[in-house]
């Protein structure tokens, strides 16, 4: 027997090509991973510097630059007594970091994820935020900090909040009654611990008063019907389109404007063109596309909207009417709302800005709306609707100032 | 564990001393401990209900939640349920809990029972052995699967009221897990494991007693009103069972002479309505049944999973190395019960409007039939009644196999209700036909291309064609399997397509996986053949790894789907293409053989050390021993080849020559040295052994050789240690450097042979294990023959031929001094094979083939001679130092000679086998020679070779020679034996071949030549370590075996021959010391 022997190695793909392979996976699937871990290394712990912000117990904090109405007229009032704080933000544009005063500091810190590594080991005595859901999602409660705080930021009801957004605050700011009867509720039913729920209003009316108060006096010939729609598919627009104008502009007298939600043009960008192209040469009709509606609203003698959050402030502000379109509410499965079972306030309420006017009466909206001009609710029926739901209004600030200097006063003596 | 082993064994013994019976001790262990554990379970219990309680009270909310928010908000929100709950996720495991109770004494109780030597041969009930497997149903155990339906009935039962099925699910996880756990172990143990899950059932009176409650029993018809309502029922069943029973038995009767057919018959139609009434009941139970099983609803993910189990398990055991393998086939009939219960439940749910439907539905029938068939034939056949032993030696196995396929044909008719029911949600996007090609591109070429150039780089010389032949001949397979499967692709449904690319992902992944990272040993590739085939009998959990591997490589893959991780994929894809295409080319480039063999080198020099160097001008002597050629045959070969005269000019051939021994360690010493060193004159020596003795002859004879001045070339000197380093040349077996000659001598395996096998071993490695054995094929490949004789397969490991072929290529007329040419060829030794122009090698062609082959050889060399001009002055001596006295060869080896007086032999104590090897061959051609081949009738003995070669003519005046032959056997080891046994110590005179010419030599001898040997050269200087090294690297690489030792260790470690055989020198070195 002869042995021929052919000494191949018959599995010859190399370590080599394993490793290399094994290398480059890794590589390409932790990049990110460890990208992250070592901006949080870098970044998380160096940026929490210790003396960042180490003399101050009250610190803000904002999601995004919309929200420095919110915190400025608390901010101010802090500071009109001498108290000192300091100002986070996510957004890069906040407001809130151009305002210098010795007695305030701000800084950026970053986005959503940064943000979270960075309020995760925030030290401070009081805390506050709009962002709802503490400890829920993202941002946990830190062991340095003794107080957290939610600022309402809203007059509406808790209902349209997502699950469990103020069960780990230690105290929310309210802005009216019902926040305070819905939350008891949820604490009672969830058997979460009570928060310290406190009557402060909402802060940014303050702003938009002192902003409507320096407005220059408005000129104009005919009575103005805004309409502020939202954009989703059961809004005023997408349910009625051009029909509607037609209607409302036929046999009328007064001029409309229409402030579509900027979303529309992203979500629905034919019907505003078609919109845009059917009235070019109506001259009673004109499209306000400005990023402040305050002009709009100050000119308007009526509003026209379809429950968007605009038209409280439109209501209490300028005490003017709202003719409201009748809609069911969204789903509310998977909010806060799912778990109570009385009414919301906005439903509750709604019936008191004006008028609601439902798909059978759109043939006749000129009418409607003209009658609603002709004879306005009261104004002081709108401000009787506004003292029983807002607290404070016009001085939320101050009173958000005091409040927080109660509550850090109180740490101090524990 | 000892105190849980000392309660098991203290409950248990004392249960033997009351029972005296190990069973019952065995159950009253279970209850002592079911006791035992009892308020544990209570405690289990009560928690567990709490628990409920908070997950009842959670579940609205969880269940918002999950319909609302997805992914990470959702697990958010489900966490701080759980918190607001005081809910902690690790009580879901308490049902579990109850069981890890329970492990630490189960393993108490095989640790004692394992042991317990008292269990042997001790019967219970049906169980004949409690220390064995019960094996009641020949391969199947009977007490696993009563445990097991106990088990499923306690699941049943538990989680009667619960609407989670996740822990329905969990028991019936654990059941199965604890079915193939047990299913081998001794019967004892699993009894004590029935028991223990019989009682856990009785628990649930006692800690969950509502479950019993609810169900309260439907007044029951009176039994005449059944048997009216379903009297056609009965009339049909009863019908059809007698007749296929009786019918049976008629066709068993007919093969035994109708023996008993009466008696047969009746109990015929007994067992007819026996089984009748089983069915009725079953008929009128059937709507509580059929709703059992309509409750049944898992995920249709676990039911496909199934499936796929058994196929693959059914597969693997069909297809398993030599034998099909019962473990597997069992693995597949569990996984099919499963299945086939869902199925059912799938049929019964079914929309039988549909004609689709319906049509499946008609088909299922008859697998189910094929399969009761099956069963019925397992049962009859195995419990081996006398009367129902119907068909012809039943194989169990067979009819499990029977059971399985008809299965899974039916739970694949199911699979296909669903997947024409329900709308599978597919994602489609363009990048399932990138991620696909890309997948198919790295398959097919890391099979047919990169993979076989990557085999080709690491053995570049054992390939006698450059290393693009392979893309050239491959790319055909590669393109064309890409445009198939592309095709498959292109003309799939949607559906088929998305499972398509994830079914090419998952094939990829495991290709990639059994390549890379896990790729089983197979041994090298001999020829055709792993070296270690066997391996590919893979264990049992290799095989259930790879199909839970492919399951879960599904839902990856399927999940990468949905969760926009394609691009991971696709970079992934990409990356391994690049990195299998970058390598392959990589490793083939460095070879330095891509586009064509390195045949510029062969005009290069090979070292001088290893060339064979002919004087022009000055005298050359070749010194060639042609080791057990067998003299004789040169009279037909010259008749055969006549024109070998012509070539082999100036030769004489000495027909009248005996062999100075019969064995080469016999003749060498004589052969080299002369008659003073016959092996009895060797034998006063008994100081030294046969290694030493032979080395200072060959020292002497070396000597001898230089003093003359002529430059000493020389092969391995057999039995010899001398120093090899002080040859002016030196042949080994193999030099690397002569690979060089490899394409033109055609040496190297077959090509086309190769270019298949290459990506055939590709395709085998990238294979799932199951399809392996199919692929390997016991070394025939996919579509090879059995007739591997008709392959080429010469290699350079064929070194003895090759060496021959290779003579005129090695040698040159550059030796400015007298050259000596001492040669060693073992190509005329047994096993006679040859290797021809072509490079093909001929197997166990027969010693004259082989002898004649030698000649053939040689005379190329010889005109070689001619052609340089060196002929004239070159005096060759070509002898053998035996003759042919063994061997094995298939055919007819003939050697007959033409011996008179043949029957004297056993007077001279010798056998016509040993006879025959005293007969060599002796051909010389001295300095300028010329004349055709003649024929020289003197008497002369081969052991005159080295006298010859050193003198000049004429030789041998004397008339009367009387030439010694001292004949001795061979022994293992006989190099380093002291003195060799002499069979029989004779003398010759005139003509060999008349056997009264023989006589035993009775000399005696006095002095022996090889006392003055040692002497002389016991001087001898110390080798230096360099020359020591060298010395030993040239007997590594002169021996066989050892070679093949170093090369198996290079192969382990990863490193060159050459680098091998340096770390054994310099091991053996360092370990002298």
């Amino acid at each position: 027997m002869t042995y021929i022997l052919l000494y191949i190695d018959p599995a010859s793909t190399s370590a080599l090509l394993y490793i290399i392979i094994a290398i480059a996976a890794t590589l390409f699937f932790s990049l990110k991973g460890f990208f992250y871990r070592l901006k949080n290394l870098l970044l998380g712990k160096g940026f929490i510097q210790k003396n960042d912000f180490e003399d101050i117990d009250i610190i803000f904090y904002s999601e995004g630059k919309q929200y420095w109405r919110v915190f400025w007229p608390v901010i101010k009032a802090l500071e009109q007594k001498g108290v000192a704080c300091a100002y986070l933000t996510s957004d890069n544009e906040d407001p809130g970091l151009k305002h210098n005063s010795e007695l305030y500091s701000s800084k950026y810190i970053g986005n959503l994820t940064m943000t979270s590594v960075y309020l995760n080991k925030l030290k401070a005595k009081f805390v506050a935020m709009t962002t709802p859901q503490l400890d829920v999602m993202m941002i946990r409660r830190s062991k340095n900090v003794q107080h957290y705080a939610h600022i309402v930021h809203a007059p509406i009801d808790i209902f349209t909040y997502r699950k469990f957004a103020f069960d780990y605050f230690d105290s929310v700011f309210c802005s009216g009654p019902h926040q305070i009867e819905g939350i008891r509720k949820l604490e009672e039913k969830r058997n979460t611990h009570k928060k310290l729920l406190l009557k402060t209003g909402l802060t940014y009316f303050d702003v938009m008063l002192e902003e409507i108060k320096k407005l220059p006096k408005i000129e104009k010939n005919n009575p103005v019907v805004l309409v502020a729609p939202t954009w989703k598919e059961y809004s005023i627009l997408n349910r009625f389109g051009t029909r509607f104008f037609d209607n409302l502009l036929k046999n009328s007298n007064y001029d409309v404007i229409l402030r579509p939600h900027p979303q529309t043009y992203v979500s629905f960008p034919k019907l505003i063109a078609e919109i845009e192209k059917k009235y070019k040469d109506e001259k009673r009709f004109s499209i306000d596309t400005k990023p402040s509606g305050t002009e709009s609203m100050a000119k308007a003698d009526l509003m026209i909207s379809d429950l968007s959050g605009v038209i409280w402030d439109f209501a209490f502000l300028y005490s003017k009417p709202v003719l409201l379109l009748k809609t069911d509410f969204d789903n509310i499965e998977g909010f806060e709302g799912s778990e109570l079972d009385y009414e919301m306030w906005e439903m509750r309420e709604r019936y008191r800005l004006g008028q609601i006017f439902d798909e059978n009466d759109i043939e006749n909206i000129n009418n409607i709306a003209q009658s609603l001009i002709n004879n306005p609710k009261t104004s002081t029926q709108l401000e009787k609707l506004r003292d029983e739901s807002i607290f404070n209004f016009g001085k939320a600030g101050e009173v958000a100032a005091n409040q927080i200097i109660d509550i850090v006063n109180n740490i101090k003596e524990k | 564990m000892s105190p849980f082993i000392f309660i098991i064994k203290s409950i248990f013994l004392f249960a033997y001393d009351i029972t005296g019976n190990y069973g019952i001790s065995i159950i009253l262990l279970s209850f002592s401990i079911s006791l035992l554990l009892l308020p544990i379970f209570i405690l289990i219990e009560k928690s567990k209900k709490k628990d409920n309680e908070i997950k009842q009270k959670m579940k609205p909310l969880i269940d918002e939640i999950k319909r609302v928010y997805k992914g990470q908000e959702r697990y958010y929100y489900i966490k701080t349920i759980h918190r607001q709950h005081n809910y902690n996720s690790y009580k879901a495991l308490v049902p579990i809990l109850s069981l890890l109770i329970q492990i630490p004494f189960f393993i108490a109780a095989y640790q004692f029972l394992e042991n317990f030597e008292a269990l042997k041969n001790v019967s219970f009930l049906f169980i004949k052995d409690l220390s064995l497997p019960d094996s009641v149903l020949g391969s199947i155990n009977i007490l696993p699967v009563i445990m097991t339906i106990i088990n499923l009935i306690t699941a049943y039962f538990y989680t009667k009221n619960n609407d989670d099925t996740s822990e329905l699910k969990q028991m019936l996880v654990i059941a199965i897990a604890f079915l193939i756990l047990l299913f081998n172990l001794p019967a004892g143990l699993v009894l004590y494991w029935t028991m223990n899950n019989f009682f856990s059932f009785l628990r649930l009176f006692i800690t969950n007693p509502e479950v019993f409650e609810k169900e309260k029993q439907e007044s029951r018809k009176p039994l005449k009103e059944t048997i009216k309502t379903n009297l056609k029922f009965i009339k049909q069943t009863f019908y059809i069972l007698s007749i296929i029973l009786i019918s049976t038995q008629i066709y068993w009767a007919v093969n035994h002479d109708f023996k008993d057919i009466i008696t047969r018959i009746l109990l015929s139609i007994l067992l007819s309505f026996a089984l009748t009434v089983i069915f009725l009941i079953l008929h009128i139970n059937q709507n509580k049944i059929s709703n059992i099983f309509r409750k049944i609803n898992i995920d249709y993910k676990i039911f496909f999973s199934s499936i796929f189990l058994s196929v693959y398990f059914y597969f693997a055991s069909i297809l398993y190395y030599e034998n099909e393998n019962n473990q597997l086939l069992l693995l597949a009939l569990l996984s099919i019960i499963f299945a086939q219960t869902y199925a059912y439940s799938i049929k019964l749910r079914t929309n039988k409007g549909n004609t689709i439907n319906k049509l499946i539905l008609t088909i299922q029938n008859i697998f189910l039939v094929a399969q009761f068939l099956n069963i019925a034939a397992l049962i009859s056949g195995e419990i081996k009644i006398n009367i129902f032993n119907i068909l012809i030696t039943p194989s169990s196995d067979l009819y499990i196999k029977g059971i399985v396929s008809s299965g899974i044909m039916y739970s694949l008719s199911s699979a296909l209700i669903v997947l024409n029911n329900k709308k599978i949600q597919i994602i489609k996007n363009k990048h399932n036909l990138l991620i696909y090609i890309l997948a198919i591109v790295y398959l097919s070429g890391f099979v047919f291309l990169w993979n076989p150039l990557n085999i080709y780089s690491s053995f570049p010389d054992n390939f006698i064609f450059p290393a693009i032949e392979i893309l050239k001949h491959n790319i055909y397979n590669f393109i064309i399997t890409l445009l198939i499967l592309s095709l498959i692709y292109i003309i799939s449904p949607t559906k088929l397509k998305y499972i398509l690319t994830v079914f090419i992902l998952i094939i990829t992944s495991i290709a990639f996986i059994h390549n890379t990272i896990l790729p089983i040993n197979m041994g090298s590739l001999q020829e055709n053949k792993y070296l270690l085939s066997s391996n590919l009998a893979q264990p049992i959990i290799r095989y259930i790894a790879e199909a839970l591997l492919f399951l879960l490589l599904y839902f990856l893959f399927s999940n990468f789907y949905t969760n926009k991780k394609r691009n991971i994929i696709i970079t992934a894809l990409i990356i391994l293409n690049i990195l299998s295409v970058s390598e392959g080319i990589y490793a083939a480039i460095n070879t330095g053989r891509f586009f064509k063999l390195n045949n510029d080198k062969l005009s290069e020099e090979i070292k001088q050390s290893n060339k064979i160097s002919f004087s022009k001008d000055k005298e050359n002597i070749i010194f060639f021993i042609s080791d057990m050629f067998h003299g004789w045959y040169m009279n037909k070969i010259l008749k055969d080849n006549p024109e070998l005269k012509e070539i082999f000019s100036g030769f004489n051939w000495y027909p009248n020559t005996c062999s100075v021994s019969s064995i080469t360690c016999g003749s060498m010493p004589a052969i080299i040295g002369g008659f003073n060193y016959t092996i009895d004159k060797l034998n006063k020596d008994t100081i030294h052994n046969m290694e030493d003795k032979m080395t200072v002859i060959t020292k002497d004879f070396f000597h001898k050789i230089k003093d003359k001045g002529y430059r000493f070339t020389s092969t391995n000197m057999i039995y010899s240690k001398i120093n090899k380093y002080k040859f002016d040349s030196y042949l080994p077996a193999w030099d690397k450097d002569w690979n060089k000659f490899n394409y033109e001598l055609r040496i190297g395996e077959s090509t086309e042979m190769f270019y298949t096998l290459l990506w055939e071993n590709a395709l085998f490695y990238s294979s799932p294990l199951l399809l392996k054995p199919k692929i390997y094929n016991k070394g025939k490949w996919i579509n090879h023959s059995d007739d591997t004789k008709s392959l080429r397969k010469n290699t350079n490991a064929a070194k003895r031929y090759n060496f021959l072929r290779l003579l005129p290529k090695i040698s040159d007329t550059k030796s400015k001094t007298k050259s000596f040419i001492y040669i060693h060829s073992m190509a005329s030794h047994h096993p006679w094979d040859y290797v021809d122009d072509e490079g093909l090698i001929h197997e166990d062609v027969g010693p004259y083939e082989n002898n004649k082959w030698v000649i053939n050889t040689l005379a190329k060399w010889i005109k070689w001679m001619k052609k340089n001009n060196v002929y004239n002055n070159t005096k060759i001596v070509l002898l053998s130092d035996h003759g042919i006295h063994w061997g094995h060869f298939k055919g007819k080896m003939d050697t007959t000679l033409p011996i008179k007086n043949i029957q004297r032999m056993k007077s001279l104590n010798l056998n016509e086998g040993t006879l025959k090897g005293l007969f060599p061959l002796l051909l010389v051609k001295d300095f300028n020679s010329k004349g055709k081949l003649k024929q020289n009738m003197k008497f002369m003995s081969n052991a005159d070779a080295s006298y010859i070669a050193l003198n000049k003519e004429p030789f041998f005046k004397e008339k009367n020679r009387s030439l010694p032959s001292v004949i001795v056997y061979w022994k293992r080891k006989i190099g380093k034996k002291h003195k060799l046994n002499i069979v029989s110590n004779l003398k010759i005179k005139e003509n060999v071949y008349d056997i009264n010419n023989w006589t035993k030599n009775t000399d005696n001898i006095t002095d022996s030549a090889i006392f003055h040997l040692f002497k002389k050269y016991s001087t001898e200087p110390e080798l230096t370590l360099e020359q020591k090294k060298l010395e030993l690297r040239y007997q590594i690489m002169a021996n066989e075996k050892w070679m093949e030792n170093v090369k198996h260790q290079a192969d382990e470690k990863g490193i060159s021959v050459d680098s091998m055989i340096t770390r054994t020198v310099n091991y053996i070195i360092r370990n002298k010391k």
